[in-house]
């Protein structure tokens, strides 16, 4: 019997095209990328199950942390700034909603007075950041 | 004079693109931060704005300093307040929900956060039940009374 011989051809990977692949990767990660503009505070945030995501864009933030010191723009501000300053905002971006991140062992007290604040200085769209609670 | 002609072939070396689109791909796929913040909307009352309510479609709700909550005047765990802000919608046998019915929330200033985010979830959560828009709102709670 005749055994045909497998004809030794160059086996190759076309390579010519991993270039372009890499570049669609670049565009697709350049798109998607949002650079972290604020450190924030270390927060343990509450979780809820009603929780629904945020947009990408026209979200300013609050922190609040676990002694109730409130973060804005990473400047350690007092109450009395945060409506000042969240309304500065909301002037330059009518569709700007406050994300208000506040530690979930912080007293009510010092977030009702953020949110005195910001209603008396009409910033009235807010979201109360939480955690997805896994029902 | 005449100038030599050049007849090689002019050409910029691409073999490298692929390595230097990589590169790039590394440096973003490490600096890129997927958004997957999460909030439960409310929109705040404006200061001042007074709009008159029938008291009889308003169900107050307490949330104390001990993380106790009363609803109507009664005392109801935590795992209950979603049945019992049912009933209060359905008045506990009519199958459509009443939409008039407002939730004020009003909770001790000495109260956790997170307690008083449990409780706003869960009166949530009864309105997305029964696919009814949300009307809940939140009461200042002034340092002069305190429950």
């Amino acid at each position: 019997m005749e055994i045909k011989r497998i004809e030794k051809g160059s086996i190759e990977i076309p390579t010519a095209s991993t270039g372009d692949i890499a570049f669609l990767l670049i565009v697709f990660f350049m798109v998607t990328t949002v650079f972290r503009a604020e450190q924030g505070l270390r927060i343990n945030l509450p979780a809820a199950e009603n929780a629904k995501k945020l947009p990408n864009k026209g979200v300013a933030h609050i922190w609040i942390g676990e002694d109730g010191i409130i973060s804005i723009d990473d400047n350690i501000v007092p109450v009395s700034y945060v409506g000042i300053l969240q309304a500065r905002k909301a002037a330059e971006n009518p569709g700007l909603i406050t994300s208000v991140e506040a530690d979930k062992n912080v007293n009510y007290g010092v977030v009702n007075d953020v949110f005195d604040e910001l209603s008396a200085n009409k910033v009235l769209r807010i979201s109360l950041a939480t955690k997805k609670r896994r029902i | 004079m005449r100038r030599p002609k050049r007849s090689e072939s002019s050409s910029i070396p691409t073999a490298s693109t692929g390595d230097i689109a990589f590169l790039l791909l590394v440096f973003f796929m490490t600096t890129t931060i997927f958004n997957n913040e999460l909030g439960l909307q409310i929109v705040l009352p404006e200061k001042g704005e007074t709009v008159k309510v029938k008291s009889s479609s308003i169900a107050h709700v307490y949330v104390a300093r001990d993380g106790s909550v009363k609803i109507e005047g009664k005392n109801v765990p935590i795992d209950k307040i979603e049945d019992t802000a049912i009933d209060l919608l359905t008045k506990g046998h009519t199958v459509k929900a009443d939409t008039n019915l407002i939730f004020s929330m009003k909770t001790s200033r000495f109260c956790k956060y997170g307690v008083m985010i449990t409780v706003f979830d869960n009166l949530k959560k009864a309105f997305n039940t029964l696919n009814v828009p949300e009307k809940i709102s939140l009461k200042p709670s002034p340092i002069s009374e305190e429950f």
